[in-house]
């Protein structure tokens, strides 16, 4: 009984923090789609981005491991920032597929590009300062600081997120144009400037993710991010697309899931990236919106 | 038998809170040319989704030829017997005219579940038969190719009959725009309607073309006995063509009757009138 | 300019078809490395036609194609492996009746492999095509990486992580380019008939293709089935030709899917012969850039080679040719012999 309970809290913090990551991953996502109804496929890879920034940033500049972070945060923005402004605004009025295209392009070169320059081998990520492995124990449970960090640091960048939304000017300007594009730039917000800031908010965010997902299997490698990209993703969608709340709680419940599943039928340990994926296909057929809904049919 | 080829009872289609049309009902004889007005948004392009299945109606109920069509596909309203134009015209653009006509075709080749639809609700109807088309289309057997030679004298002779034979090898989006509204009637045509429903089939138009396609609807009308609803903006072009008419205000029906009655009556001149007024 | 006579037209094109005969035929003198090329080119090419059936010409944007290349090659490689070789292969769990007792023949084989990859289009696209614009891309791909780690972790049917080994390498010139023919033929026969220019219609309109009576669900079911029967062809040539499979993402994952994707954008989404051209040069400029893979020694200097940089720089290409070329080679056009006539035809203007 005892070990079924202490089992049944490490699940949770487990779930918290895979949750976390999947939720800081799943706003950009989101936020982007909002403005810009783009799938934005390079999110998974501007996660990696940032986890390699951070790596080199200690490894080669010799930073002390809180400004490496930082620098590699900062850079992972100036990332999403670049990518919007020569991949994506060019094809702004382009139809919906050829962005799409583009997106899944921008994704094959920032992989390719990590592959020819960071090398295609796999790196160890332990840049990280040994405390944050100690173990904490909960009763019985052994639950490494991490874990606490991971989930502290995601509520602190929520409570960001909604500071800049709903109590800033651009954050006004990121909900008006996620409604109606024209409109909001009659109403004078540049918003050329509010979508570039919208993929820095997103690709930081991403950045943070990445560095606390490395240190989590504390590894590197150039194909790193598809997979909680595309999870992510998936989050967002259960989410509702376009909805920030929708995001997170989506992010949350991908997390529980995942653990939850492999902590009570670990037989199935080796489909557990498959209930994503089956989540989402039942989601995108009986409620398409998610559970938060944002858009409803087209017009015709 | 019923009179009526299309009755439309009581229909009310909501977008969110927002109500387009509200408790609408109106009916169409067999033969007749029935216009449909009012101030712009005031959802009567709504009231055409509805018949042809693009929207579904949240209550109320829209027969054809005596059989309720209501929430059924718009691919099997057309096929048994409604085709329409659009506002904006919706060619496609990339394909050649003849291409376009062709397309209206196609479904008469694959028309087996709207034949099941129909054969079910009136058993004189003909029961459908399987044809595998698709395996011949690929493989060109005969009888498909005799279909297609068929298809392209059809659409051919339907180009003619809007005077537009010349343009059969143009790109769709390369024609002017008063020719692209009629290739849009040809194409419903090729559908082998028995209501034809045009949305502002004169917008855009000079005088002297709409005068021109004024003699064609009326040509074709009768040629193909078919009926015809229009919504149309020109008013010289409705009084003159339509027998009957029904106008719409914010998604109700203010007026019905001929065009004398309604250009003479109060609620449809206080409609425009207002309109002006904000416009 | 002037048209070309059908009759001219047809000679032109037997004459192209034995050129093409004698250059296979003759492939060998090529050396074993670029015949084994000249395969994968139309291994490629068989890849982006189907694809572009359903990406270009009817117009929905699938992720799923590496699924079904997956599941071609797969069943293929299956049926034609020695029953020695299964048992030396899957030593963690043994393979499963009926599969490990028979042993069949390549174009049986390679037709069971192209059908069940068709019966799974069938059963991935009767939810997804509920779905509009990204959400059937994320859909398709969802179904695809399930596919994937199905394979990875059915060890008793796929031999899981281990994969197969000692596929018999029959896949040659003649089967390839065999099955090309067959593919371009149908596929094209297809796109130029009634129901191609329904497609066509939907790809462009699918409100006003409902309107005109057309079944969209139905048209692109159609499509979606018969491209996935060819994915599977192409993959059960393709299991013969690397003679090993495995699931990893990088294989038979969601990258193939991305290569097809740059083969048919740089051809043109929607066009036959576009895929084709798209195929080869994806297969020729992909060896080629392996020289920047390579050490290079000019004058005396070396310079170390880079693993991935042809992949960087055909994915530069890659968004280059969507920012600024979205029509890519042919748009949705086909290349035929009016358009080459035409090409030199103002070549030769220009020149007098």
């Amino acid at each position: 009984m005892d070990i079924g309970l202490n089992a049944l809290i490490q699940n949770i913090f487990n779930s918290l923090s895979l949750g976390s990551l999947y939720a800081l991953i799943a706003v950009g996502y989101t936020m982007v789609y909002g403005i810009l109804r783009l799938i934005n496929f390079a999110h998974g890879d501007i996660f990696m981005m940032g986890t390699y920034f951070a790596f080199y940033a200690i490894t080669i500049f010799f930073l002390p491991w809180y400004l490496g972070f930082l620098v590699a945060i900062l850079i992972t923005g100036l990332l999403g920032f670049s990518i919007e402004k020569i991949a994506y605004r060019p094809l702004r009025n382009a139809p919906r597929i050829s962005s799409l295209i583009t997106a899944i392009g921008m994704s094959f070169f920032l992989e390719s590009f990590a592959v020819v320059v960071f090398g295609g081998i796999p790196k160890s990520f332990n840049v990280y300062p040994k405390f944050f492995s100690d173990i904490i124990l909960i009763g019985q449970s052994r639950i490494p600081l991490l874990t606490f960090i991971t989930i502290g640091v995601t509520f602190f960048l929520f409570l960001i997120l909604w500071w800049i939304l709903y109590k800033t000017k651009i954050g006004l300007a990121m909900r008006a144009i996620s409604v109606d594009i024209p409109t909001t730039s009659l109403m004078g917000a540049n918003v050329n400037n509010v979508i570039s800031m919208t993929f820095v908010l997103g690709s930081t965010f991403a950045a943070v993710a990445g560095i606390l997902w490395a240190m989590k299997y504390p590894q590197v490698q150039p194909y790193m991010g598809f997979t909680p990209g595309l999870k992510a993703f998936i989050a967002a969608v259960i989410g509702g697309i376009g909805s920030i709340q929708g995001a997170i709680v989506g992010g949350f419940l991908l997390g529980f899931l995942e653990i939850m599943i492999v902590g009570f039928f670990p037989s199935l340990a080796g489909y557990r990236d498959v209930f994503a994926y089956v989540v989402l296909v039942i989601i995108l057929m009986f409620r398409p919106t998610g559970i938060f809904k944002i858009y409803s049919e087209q017009k015709v | 038998m019923n009179e009526n080829i299309l009755k439309i009872d009581n229909i009310t289609v909501k977008f969110g809170g927002l109500i387009a049309v509200d408790s609408f009902s109106m009916y169409i004889n067999k033969g007749e040319l029935i216009g449909l007005i009012g101030p712009n948004g005031a959802g009567k392009t709504t009231v055409f989704n509805a018949i042809t299945g693009i929207y579904k109606p949240q209550s109320g109920k829209i027969f054809f030829k005596g059989i309720d069509i209501t929430g059924q596909s718009p691919q099997l309203i057309n096929q048994i017997g409604i085709a329409r134009t659009f506002q904006n015209i919706r060619l496609f653009s990339d394909m050649s005219v003849m291409e376009n006509v062709m397309v209206g075709q196609h479904s008469y080749f694959t028309n087996g579940k709207a034949l099941k639809f129909l054969h079910k609700h009136d058993p004189s109807f003909p029961k459908p038969s399987w044809r595998p088309w698709l395996v011949g289309a690929i493989l060109k057997t005969p009888s498909y190719l005799k279909a297609e030679k068929t298809m392209k004298e059809k659409a051919f002779e339907l180009l003619k009959k809007m005077g537009l034979q010349k343009y059969a090898d143009f790109k769709a989006s390369a024609l002017p725009y008063g020719q692209q509204r009629k290739v849009e009637i040809a194409r419903a045509l090729a559908t082998n309607p028995s209501l034809l429903i045009l949305d502002e089939p004169a917008a855009g138009m000079n005088p002297h073309e709409s005068e021109e396609l004024l003699e064609t609807v009326k040509k074709i009308m009768k040629e193909f006995s078919l009926t015809i609803l229009l919504i149309e903006h020109d008013m010289k072009f409705v009084m003159n063509l339509c027998e009957r008419i029904y106008v719409l205000d914010y998604g109700k029906l203010i007026s019905h009757g001929s065009p004398y009655e309604v250009q003479n009556d109060k609620k449809v001149i206080e409609a425009y009138l207002g309109d002006e007024v904000y416009a | 300019m002037k048209r070309i006579p059908l009759k001219i037209n047809l000679i032109l094109t037997i004459a192209f078809l034995i050129g093409i005969y004698f250059f296979l035929s003759n492939v060998s003198v090529l050396g074993d490395y670029w015949s084994r090329i000249v395969t994968l080119v139309a291994i490629y090419s068989i890849m982006a036609v189907s694809y572009t059936l359903v990406n270009g010409i009817t117009g929905i944007f699938s992720l799923g194609q590496a699924g079904f290349i997956a599941i071609g090659a797969y069943t293929s490689a299956l049926l034609t492996l020695s029953l020695q070789q299964k048992e030396m292969s899957f030593f963690i769990q043994p393979l499963i009746w009926p599969l490990n007792s028979i042993q069949i023949g390549f174009l049986p084989a390679t037709i069971i492999g192209g059908l069940v990859a068709a019966f799974f289009a069938f059963l991935i696209g009767y939810p997804s095509l509920r779905l509009t614009g990204d959400y059937f891309a994320i859909a398709t791909l969802a179904f695809a990486e399930i596919i994937r780690i199905l394979i990875q972790n059915l060890y008793g049917v796929t031999n899981g992580t281990l994969g197969l080994k000692g596929i018999n390498p029959y896949t040659n010139v003649w089967w390839a380019w065999g099955w090309l023919l067959v593919t371009v033929l149908i596929i094209g026969s297809l796109k130029y008939s009634s129901y191609g220019r329904a497609l066509r219609a939907i790809s462009e309109d699918p409100v006003a293709a409902k309107v005109m009576g057309i079944d969209v669900f139905r048209h692109q079911m159609m499509a979606f089935v018969i491209s996935g029967f060819f994915a599977g062809i192409s993959g059960a040539l393709y299991a013969h030709w690397i003679t090993t499979l495995d699931p990893r993402p990088t294989s038979l994952g969601v990258m193939l899917t991305f290569y097809v994707l740059i083969m048919i954008v740089i051809g043109g989404l929607g066009s036959i012969t576009g895929a084709i051209l798209g195929a080869i040069f994806f297969a020729f400029v992909s060896q080629w850039l392996r020289i920047f893979e390579s050490n290079i020694t000019i004058f005396g200097f070396t310079i170390p080679g880079v693993p991935g940089m042809s992949m960087l720089i055909l994915s530069v290409l890659f968004i280059v040719v969507m920012i600024f070329w979205r029509r890519g080679l042919m748009g949705k056009e086909e290349l035929n012999w009016q358009k080459i006539y035409n090409f030199f035809k103002k070549v030769e203007v220009q020149n007098e």
